[in-house]
């Protein structure tokens, strides 16, 4: 596993934020296609710490 | 004294990992069919997210929610940094997946992913089998077979082999994409698909006790 990869460390972290704040279930296009739920986690403030500060 | 009856032999198994495209789905239907045994198909796939039951569309929503805490942990981020959820996740999913394979390794058949090649390694009469093929012919197949257009195709492989080899190596320490564990690995860009067929009923018999 490339734990270097920044984008499948944020998709991972950014979808599972998605579902705990919105609710709604996870499928699998959105991990194979994860724009929307990045471009989310990019405009909300506490999901952008978690991206930038725990780690 | 009357000899000790031999334990019954158990029916065939015969596990596929394909990457993307590859061909898994309808190279494992078509050993099932041939073989008269059930085929399992992967543990979610976006067909049965897209089309499923209710219940089965939650299952697998759950089972991803999960697995995202656990993928993100791997990665250095602990999603519940209070408390130990992403280990009770992990543990769940582990059972969970072995269950599903002990229920295919009782009954025989044919499996498509979860991790079958390393949980059914010392399986007697089993057979393990990695598809792959080239780039190019497995976004055309599978664009074909999903009726997608071959952008969507490209752009789903080029992530679909990364998660699901990390969710192996998240839950099992394993990365399917290596060739040691399976018994045979075909390149389904060389072989036609009835001739992989062909070539892991061939496999099965060689190795039936």
């Amino acid at each position: 596993m490339d734990y270097q990869d920044d984008r499948r460390r944020d998709t991972y972290v950014a979808l599972h934020e998605w579902h705990t704040r919105t609710g709604a279930p996870l499928d699998w296009e959105q991990v194979i296609f994860p724009e929307e739920v990045l471009k989310w986690a990019s405009a909300d403030p506490e999901v952008s710490l978690l991206l930038r500060h725990r780690y | 004294m009357a000899p000790t009856p031999a334990p019954p032999t158990p029916k065939p198994v015969v596990t596929i990992f394909g990457t993307y495209g590859a061909g898994a789905k309808q190279v494992g239907q078509g050993v099932a069919h041939r073989l008269g045994l059930p085929y399992f198909g992967p543990a979610f796939s976006s067909e049965a997210i897209e089309g499923g039951p209710e219940d089965v569309r939650e299952h697998e929503a759950e089972f991803l929610t999960k697995m995202m805490a656990v993928l993100a942990a791997a990665f250095g981020v602990n999603v519940f940094p209070h408390d130990d959820s992403v280990q009770r996740h992990k543990q769940e999913l582990i059972e969970e997946n072995l269950r599903q394979v002990q229920g295919c390794a009782h009954l025989g058949g044919v499996m498509v992913g979860r991790h079958g090649a390393l949980l059914l390694a010392d399986r007697p009469n089993t057979v393990h089998v990695l598809l792959t093929g080239s780039v190019e012919d497995r976004i055309v197949r599978a664009a074909t077979e999903s009726g997608i257009a071959r952008e969507h195709a490209a752009r789903r492989l080029e992530r679909e082999d990364h998660v699901r080899a990390d969710m192996a190596i998240a839950l099992f320490d394993w990365d399917p994409r290596t060739p040691d564990r399976y018994d045979l690995v075909i390149n389904t860009s060389r072989i036609p698909l009835d001739g992989v067929v062909e070539a892991i009923l061939a496999a099965v018999r060689a190795v039936a006790p």
